[in-house]
């Protein structure tokens, strides 16, 4: 009767086009991606040093001294006490600016291009400016803290208040990101929900913004709470040109601590441990988001 | 390019679970214009697809001029096909997508390239694209429109501009699905005809899909109908229109409707309708049940009580040009059957009047009873087996 | 009315809090023209002065290679920008529309290398530029940087919004799948490249990290770095009005940039930067 086709030219030129048009990305991704990140893992076993022709297997012995090192232990702690700040304060913040500015019509591109303005601001330039602004004796935040009744404060060099000054410059940077998203997210919210939000009895702002602002934003807020995160959990370029980790260690984060490490003192081994832990925290991260979003659609 | 002939050959597609194409065959002779007539979701685009090649069959062979189109890919089969969207370019100007077609045929890629203008052989090559682009632009009168984009066109233009890149390269199949279905009425008329006349003037074999009976009528040389899967009847419009293979064809050809009645075959010429004999010469199975069935067009209206007619009660009148529908509800059918009545008559018979049904007995149609059901058993057993 | 009160004074802070983002700029392009006994007077308005303006500026310009530092930023986002959108356009084209053995594993691949920061392959990628003679070059600025799975994410949800019967018109017309991508895909994708590349230059413009691992050769510096050298080196003398001025010169291009395109590059990016939220394990 019929006889069966086998496949045609074209399914057989389609396959190879669809292969020779993925092989740089999948070169590129296997050779400097997926190649030294697994790397990385090997490198954390062993003893190796930059130059060495052959390197040893140690074990977890690179992790057991970076985790009993108390520079490391302070590092976590910091990470973990700059991203409580930040992550919920550039969200809430973040959130209650995007409501303000999308209930109005006048000056709101204004307000739009002044929040996104340090999102594209070299943080290392931007840094400097801050260091000034935050000088101990002649910064404008004292002189004006000053004339409000506060004591001047040594925000960079006491060991007390650095994390949390660097933690504030954190959040300016980030909180106009999480603005453009929130707007963004807003923007598809319609109109006629909140009409029959109103009709249904949610007069107040509150009301509709609980019963209809906040579930609608969930996605976007779930997608912002993980950026958010993921990036105070990549905190460097403050510390690295403000205080170099100091006073005493009070503000040296992860990464700060695994660029010594590995690129200062050049101890790839313990290096590499870190790396290798800072690789499990953000893939536990994104995971926990996949997941989320994932149930978040299923529902 | 010499137009050519194309023989369909069992062909079967199937799309998961469901059976797009039920072994299909079809010849189509070269310089011939074919419609593929079907009801949407048929397979009458589906199968399009596979001649153009942008689709394989699960089976069968479609060849071109005697050769086998399996190993050959879109690009080499010689085929323009007129997508139902147009499918322009959007970011390429009227002309750029006219000429698309060729350049990428023409040039290499090193060709193609903004400087390559310099080399003589490229310059010659650029010239004799431009002419040919200019000759179809002229010829489809889409001249005025070449700078556009197909954003800034309307429906009607962008129609003409994909004809134009189809035509520019001069195929030896010419395939077009529902090219009509996006223009208004009156544009849809003028088109039609146009597209008709130029087929013929070029003699380039065409195969044209389209849900439209009317498109299909005025434009082809035969017509393909199919439904569900399966090509029903391949007939010249003529024949078709006369003398329609089964009920669904019937229906599918008829405006705006078919009238059907349950009837029975008494003697040779005779059937029973509603307890009625009525002369029907297609009823040559004497004893058979079935379907009794008769356009707007192959019937009269008489006063209440002609012998040989069906009686019933004038519903509604609806205008339709020259002629004029009249509705007329018969004793113990569902459906309000369709008379078409001359406008001068129509003074005679108003909503309410009682009057009666007289069939054209050389024009009525008696489809007898198809084992339906077991027709499709029978076709899943195959399966599967 | 309290209603009102309340309104009232939520935009009041709004207006205040927006003063707060941009008063580093301002503060830093008014302490950039202010003469040194200026800026540490603790005034709250600093006096620009055109004689402070050039002595900043010719400082910064004279001590800190400025121009070289942003030829190198340009050189090395374009580059890396070009090298992106080189890989990334054909492969999501490839996932959008080609269907081929191994799509799921290559996509699985490209979400898992979108979770991937920089800093994790940094060591050993540091340490085969090191072995390769690369440090200190362009090369090592722009090789990590030349694949993007956001990118990739990107054109794949672009391109699969692409009409499936244009890219089957020009297959009949003779399009190879390559030319598709080039002349179709790619154009047709004009705003998301363009969003794109600015998301792209942004992030690599400003970045600190890699560049600080490969590079010390002050003539190989990306602004950011060189600002950071700048700052702390003896050069720049505690000379607080030029270290402004080499500041607002690398930030100043992109924010005027971004201003007078952020419309379109929030349009741009909200879409993309919302559907990747949208990923889920497939």
């Amino acid at each position: 009767m019929t006889r069966p086709v086998s496949p045609s030219q074209r399914v057989v030129a389609q396959r190879r086009a669809g292969l020779l048009l993925t092989s740089p990305a999948i070169l590129a991704l296997v050779l400097l991606l997926l190649l030294p990140s697994s790397a990385v893992i090997v490198l954390s076993l062993t003893d190796y040093q930059l130059g060495d022709r052959a390197a040893h297997y140690v074990g977890l012995a690179n992790y057991r001294i970076v985790s009993l090192d108390r520079d490391f232990q302070h590092s976590v702690r910091n990470t973990l006490v700059f991203v409580a700040i930040v992550v919920p304060g550039s969200i809430g913040l973040g959130l209650f600016f995007s409501l303000r500015i999308e209930g109005r019509s006048r000056f709101r591109s204004l307000y739009r291009t002044a929040f996104f303005l340090p999102v594209t601001a070299t943080l290392v330039a931007m840094a400097t400016a801050w260091e000034v602004l935050l000088h101990p004796t002649f910064g404008l935040v004292n002189t004006v803290l000053f004339a409000l009744g506060v004591d001047k404060m040594r925000f960079l060099s006491n060991p007390g208040v650095a994390l949390f000054a660097i933690a504030a410059i954190g959040i300016w940077k980030q909180i106009g990101f999480n603005v453009v998203l929130f707007l963004a997210g807003l923007s598809t919210i319609p109109r006629e929900i909140y009409e029959a939000a109103s009709l249904d009895g949610a007069q107040s702002g509150w009301r509709r913004f609980l019963l209809v602002t906040w579930p609608m934003l969930a996605p976007v807020t779930l997608f912002v709470t993980v950026i958010s995160t993921i990036r105070a959990f990549s905190e460097f370029d403050t510390v690295a040109v403000l205080t170099d980790g100091g006073p005493v260690h009070s503000t040296s984060v992860i990464l700060f601590v695994l660029y010594e490490e590995a690129f200062r003192y050049l101890k790839i081994g313990t290096g590499s441990a870190i790396a290798v832990m800072f690789l499990v925290f953000v893939a536990i991260l994104s995971l926990v988001q996949t997941h989320l979003a994932g149930r978040a659609r299923n529902a | 390019m010499t137009p050519c002939s194309i023989e369909i050959d069992a062909i079967c597609k199937r799309f998961g679970g469901h059976q797009a194409l039920k072994s299909i065959s079809l010849a189509v002779r070269a310089g011939e214009f074919v419609s593929i007539l079907g009801p949407s979701g048929c397979g009458k685009s589906t199968l399009l697809r596979l001649i153009a090649g942008l689709d394989d069959p699960d089976s069968g062979d479609i060849r071109v001029s005697g050769n086998s189109m399996a190993s050959v890919g879109p690009r080499d089969r010689g085929v323009a096909f007129v997508f139902q969207n147009y499918a322009l370019y959007p970011h390429l100007s009227s002309y750029d997508n006219i000429a698309a077609p060729l350049v990428m045929r023409e040039l290499n890629g090193f060709e193609r390239l903004p400087g390559a203008r310099m080399l003589p052989s490229v310059a010659r090559k650029r010239r004799s694209i431009d002419d040919r682009v200019r000759a179809i632009a002229q010829m489809l009168q889409v001249d005025p429109w070449l700078t556009h984009k197909p954003g800034q066109l309307s429906g009607g233009q962008r129609q003409r501009i994909a004809l134009g890149r189809a035509l520019v390269r001069e195929p030896r199949l010419f395939l077009l699905d529902e090219p009509f279905a996006n223009l208004d009425a009156a544009l849809r008329h003028q088109t039609r005809a146009e597209l008709a006349a130029l087929q013929k003037r070029l003699g380039t074999t065409t195969i044209f899909v389209t849900h439209d009976q009317s498109e299909a009528m005025a434009m082809s040389d035969r017509i393909a109908v199919m439904f569900d899967g399966t090509i029903r009847q391949v007939a010249t419009p003529d024949e078709l229109y006369r003398n329609p293979c089964d009920l669904d064809v019937a229906r599918f050809l008829s405006q705006p409707r078919l009238t059907c009645m349950p009837a029975k075959v008494i003697v040779e010429g005779w059937v029973m309708i509603g307890g009625e004999h009525v002369a029907l010469a297609d009823a040559n199975m004497p004893g058979a049940e079935g379907i009794a069935g008769f356009r707007p067009e192959h019937a009269t209206l008489r006063p209440r009580g002609t012998q040989g007619a069906l009686p019933g009660i004038v519903e509604r009148i609806e205008h339709a040009g020259a002629d004029v529908q009249v509705f007329v509800r018969l004793a113990m059918m569902d459906e309000p059957c369709i008379v078409r009545v001359g406008s001068q008559e129509l003074s005679r018979w108003t909503p309410g009047t009682s009057c009666s049904v007289a069939l054209d007995a050389a024009s009525g149609w008696f489809f007898p009873r198809r084992p339906a059901e077991t027709a499709s058993t029978r076709i899943r057993t195959v399966e599967a087996a | 009315m309290r209603d009102q009160l309340r309104s009232s004074a939520a935009n009041g802070l709004l207006a205040l809090a927006s003063l707060v983002m941009v008063l580093p700029f301002l503060w830093m392009a008014m302490a950039s023209m202010a003469p040194q006994g200026e800026i540490f007077s603790g005034a709250v308005f600093l006096k620009p002065s055109l004689q402070a303006a050039w002595n900043n500026y010719a400082f910064a310009f004279s001590r800190a290679p400025l121009l070289r530092y942003m030829a190198n930023g340009v050189i090395v986002c374009l580059a890396i920008i070009v090298c992106q959108i080189a890989i990334a356009a054909p492969a999501g084209y490839a996932l959008a529309k080609l269907p081929f053995r191994g799509r799921p594993l290559v996509f699985g691949a490209i979400v898992i290398g979108l979770m991937i920061p920089i800093q994790v392959p940094a060591i050993p990628l540091y340490i085969g530029l090191a072995y390769a003679g690369l440090l200190d070059t362009y090369t090592a600025l722009v090789l990590p940087f030349i694949i993007s799975g956001f990118a990739i994410f990107l054109f794949r949800q672009f391109f699969s919004a692409y009409p499936d019967e244009v890219i089957d018109a020009a297959r009949l017309d003779g399009f190879s799948e390559f030319a598709i991508v080039w002349r179709l895909m790619l154009p047709a994708a004009g705003p998301a490249v363009a969003a794109f590349a600015v998301f792209s230059f942004v992030a690599n413009w400003n970045d600190l990290y890699w560049p600080l691992v490969v590079i010390t050769r002050p003539e190989m510096m990306t602004p950011p770095l060189g600002i950071a050298a700048f700052r702390a080196s003896g050069d720049s003398a505690g000379n607080v009005g030029a270290l402004m001025a080499g500041g607002i010169v690398i930030t100043l291009p992109l924010v005027i940039v971004f201003t007078v395109i952020q419309k379109h590059f929030i349009r741009g990016m909200a879409a993309p930067v919302a559907s990747v939220s949208m990923i889920s394990p497939s």
